[in-house]
């Protein structure tokens, strides 16, 4: 087949469809009484069939198809929405992502969805038995007769002068783009004459073209027959069938609609805005041919309301979901505000941009060393060209690292739904709040972050927010809330998931902790509330009482935290009993470029980043104290561990000096004092991994080339906190 | 007859070594090296090699010969196996050299001192003359390293 081409294309805009539909559906759930939201889902839901029939993904399109049904009685006022209907719906967006990653690791989508079909086919037919598909599309071929008073209008005046034709256009059964015959027999038409009428409607044409048949209206003043040839030289087109139309007719064909449509026109414009997945052509033909329904009056009024809302919500800019009570949700000027710029985007290669990166970081390397030879000879144009091409290189830099950054908000989207279906699971009430998901974040950040923060979210769910009846007991109010917020600080990115659940039990993690044998029975004596908390991420460690599946497998906050500290972060938790529990995360900007003071210790360069480090200082060799067998020196007003990088990396050299240079390094609230030779200075440096032959080296997160061409290893600083 | 298979002939010691041309990527000089602490001793540490941080390993010491000092001669043969790639210190590399897969051996259980497991085979090259083939997946074999650390610890 000829669309396999189209497969990647086919695979990323279903996506986009599909995190479109989880998050219209969700809002719905909140606001069930949206009826613009049902639109954009049924909208979404159909695109989504259309596509998936045009690649031959049957069992995608029928689901879709079945989805689409229900909606349609929903948007009609004909089916109230209910939980039934919610879960049902979810179910079968989940059979979608199922069918939609078999796609896209080469398999061919085929699932089995007859059960999920069959759900939502009782859903159409179970209470509504008169609303079967069969008649939905008798209504369609009777509505492509039906004309409005512009349409009788222009056929009445063309009357005079022209012929007025009712074509009846059949499409081969095995053509595989009807869209583009569809195409095809319009643009022919409109050569010769004017049409006014066309049914379906281009955009529906994948879905409603059940008996291939194409209705039109036309106006011309060209013979039949020529009309007729023109048309059968388009290839895939079985018959045509012209009928001259009277007067009569089209009098006949004006129904009682014509008052709704206004109402169409209206209601129309922001969609259209909206409707940033379908084609032009779609939306050309959408306003040329407003669909005829009726509307209620109870549509009309459930706008008025939400249009309050919405204002509101575009000043705070705060995205709220809600699982359990409603909560009004519509944020259709995000996406209206955003719009401009997504025209303006294309899709690149990633590995594209990774080798942009890796250029950059030789051409970097190259200007290190063309600033330290232009100092060593001190000639003036050079110095100039030198310096200015350092500043042109450090733009690109900005440009390079900018392009791979990301909003967080692609890991985001997918918890708003997560967390819905684990609070009904768990049977809790939650409010779940996102702030700050338009955070950039380097994209292989982002691709590593996910799972560290499902892992987080669920506990949150899971340990940290109470049922509703012991919230009710402790005189919270029954829905919990959890916050997940993302914010820029400095050169880093903080994360933060928050919630006012039950919060940490000293007594209880201490006796887990004594009891799985990771401390010892004294040492529980001695520690504080900070150290406390600091156990859960030790490894072994789960303080559920039983184990659920949502989390408690005790395999969990150790293997968060290796990962976060492995992207270079750090991760705390601040937890008040019986008030909540925090977890910060805290990421660097980007893992490529890092800024670094280099250090020299014999004749050893080592470099050590610059973000965990606090200060440097000069200390004497008497300020060093002894405490518990350990070298400590005072650091304002506190004692803190004293290292010497000559003993941590046992490097040679007898040199000992009267005054020590230290640096002071800091991680969470720990800090550490590290003995250097020498300051070299604060420079910018490119994160060289050493390969795959050396991993787990001790204390050694990679490499860097210097200017001169030598190799100096970074410090990892985490692992002197140990 | 099998088929013939190109060899990159280089010297440790008194003996001619092979490997392959296939797992080959360069043949370097001498270029300073940055120690890598805490590592096995012939693991010698880490080179620039146009931008890219690579790995050298000291093959005398790999092999537990007694290591010597370098020369002009001394050369580091960059070469990879899968996605591992990592510099090999010799005393010199001589030549490309076709030999026949059929004319290789089996290797005896030790050949100048290297223990049967990290050779291919032996081939003659000539009278008085054999190339001892290197099996690269097992000199570079990563866990073999975790071990021997162990044991020195």
């Amino acid at each position: 087949m000829s669309s396999d081409q189209y497969l990647n294309m086919f695979i990323d805009e279903a996506k986009e469809h599909l995190q479109h539909l989880n998050d219209n559906v969700m809002k719905l759930e909140n606001t069930p009484g949206n009826m613009e939201l049902v639109q954009e889902i049924f909208r979404s839901a159909h695109t989504l069939k259309g596509m998936a029939a045009t690649m031959g993904f049957n069992d995608l399109s029928s689901l879709t198809h079945e989805m689409e049904n229900v909606l349609d009685l929903v948007r009609n006022n004909q089916l109230q929405m209910d939980t039934f209907i919610f879960d049902a719906l979810f179910k079968s967006l989940d059979h979608l992502e199922m069918m939609l990653t078999d796609i896209f690791e080469g398999g061919t989508g085929k699932a089995d969805v007859e059960d999920i079909v069959k759900t939502l086919h009782n859903i159409v037919v179970g209470e509504h038995v008169q609303e079967d598909s069969s008649k939905q599309h008798q209504e369609i071929s009777n509505s492509a007769y039906v004309l409005d008073e512009y349409q009788h209008s222009v056929l009445k005046k063309s009357l005079e002068s022209k012929k007025v034709f009712f074509i009846k256009v059949l499409i081969d059964e095995g053509c595989l783009l009807k869209v583009a015959r569809v195409y095809m027999v319009t643009t022919t038409l409109e050569r010769y004459g004017e049409i006014v009428k066309i049914t379906p409607r281009v955009e529906d044409v994948e879905q409603e073209l059940n008996d291939n048949e194409l209705l039109l209206y036309y106006i011309s003043d060209v013979e039949e027959q020529i009309l007729h040839n023109e048309i059968m030289n388009i290839s895939e087109i079985y018959s045509v069938q012209f009928d001259r139309v009277d007067l009569e007719f089209i009098d006949r064909q004006v129904g009682n609609n014509i008052q709704v449509e206004d109402e169409e026109f209206e209601d129309k414009q922001p969609e259209i805005i909206q409707a940033e997945d379908q084609q032009i052509v779609n939306k050309q033909s959408e306003i040329d041919q407003p669909k005829i329904k009726q509307i209620d009056d109870k549509k009309l009024e459930d706008k008025q309301p939400e249009d309050v809302i919405k204002t509101e919500n575009k000043q705070t800019g705060i995205k709220q979901y809600s699982a359990g009570v409603k909560v009004n949700t519509e944020s259709v000027s995000e996406k209206q505000s955003r719009k401009p710029s997504m025209s303006r985007t294309i899709r690149v290669d990633t590995d594209k941009l990774d080798t942009l990166m890796n250029l950059f970081s030789e051409l970097l390397i190259d200007r290190v060393r063309l600033e330290a030879l232009s100092s060593e000879i001190n000639h003036m144009d050079l110095t100039d060209t030198v310096e200015h091409m350092s500043r042109v290189s450090g733009d690109i830099q900005n440009i390079v690292l900018n392009l791979r950054m990301m909003p967080i908000e692609s890991v985001f989207n997918r918890f708003p739904r997560m967390v819905r279906d684990l609070a009904k699971s768990l049977d809790k009430e939650v409010e779940f709040i996102i702030t700050g998901a338009d955070t950039e974040l380097d994209r292989n950040v982002i691709d590593e972050i996910g799972d560290p923060l499902v892992h987080l979210i669920r506990n949150a769910l899971d340990h940290g927010i109470e049922s509703p009846a012991e919230r009710l007991q402790n005189n919270k109010p029954e829905k919990g809330t959890l916050l997940l917020r993302a914010y820029h600080s400095g050169n880093h990115v903080f994360i933060e998931i928050e919630e006012d659940g039950r919060g940490i039990d000293r007594g209880k993690i201490l006796d887990i902790a004594i009891k799985k044998q990771i401390i010892s029975q004294e040492d529980a004596q001695k520690m504080s509330d900070e150290q406390i908390q600091q156990l859960i991420f030790a490894s072994g460690f789960s303080t559920a009482d039983k184990v659920s599946d949502i989390s408690g497998r005790g395999v969990g906050l150790d293997v968060v935290k290796t990962k976060i500290n492995a992207l270079g972060g750090q991760i705390q938790i601040h937890s008040e009993e019986g008030n909540g529990t925090k977890f910060s995360i805290q990421l660097p900007l980007t893992l490529s470029i890092i800024q670094a003071m280099l250090v020299k210790q014999g004749e050893e360069k080592y470099a050590i980043p610059l973000s965990s480090i606090v200060e440097t200082d000069i200390l004497q060799k008497k300020d060093i104290k002894i405490a518990h067998n350990i070298e400590m020196i005072e650091y304002r007003d506190r004692l803190i561990p004293i290292l010497f990088l000559k003993n941590i990396f046992d490097i040679p050299g007898s040199y000992d000096p009267i005054d020590y240079n230290i640096v002071i390094l800091q991680q969470g609230d720990k800090r550490v004092a590290i003995v250097v030779d020498e300051f070299i200075g604060q420079q910018e440096i490119v994160l060289k991994s050493l390969g795959k032959y050396l991993t787990n080296i001790y204390a050694i997160s990679g490499a860097t080339i210097l200017g001169d061409g030598h190799v100096a290893l970074i410090v990892d600083p985490n692992a002197l906190f140990k | 007859m099998g088929e013939d298979l190109k060899f990159i002939m280089f010297s440790l010691g008194n003996e001619s070594y092979g490997v392959e041309v296939d797992h080959v990527n360069t043949i370097e000089r001498m270029v300073p090296i940055t120690r890598v602490p805490k590592t096995p001793s012939f693991i010698k540490g880490v080179i620039n090699l146009r931008g890219s941080v690579l790995p050298i390993i000291d093959l005398r010491g790999r092999f537990g010969l007694e290591e010597s000092e370098y020369t002009e001669q001394t050369r580091i043969i960059i070469v990879f196996i899968k996605d591992i790639e990592v510099g090999l210190i010799v005393d010199a590399a001589n030549d490309v050299i076709d030999i026949n897969s059929g004319s290789i051996e089996s290797a005896p259980e030790v050949v100048g001192g290297i223990r049967a497991k990290y050779l291919h085979g032996i081939a003659k090259i000539d009278q008085d003359r054999v190339l001892v083939l290197l099996n690269l997946t097992e000199v570079l074999n990563k866990n073999e390293i975790v071990q021997l650390e162990e044991f020195e610890g």
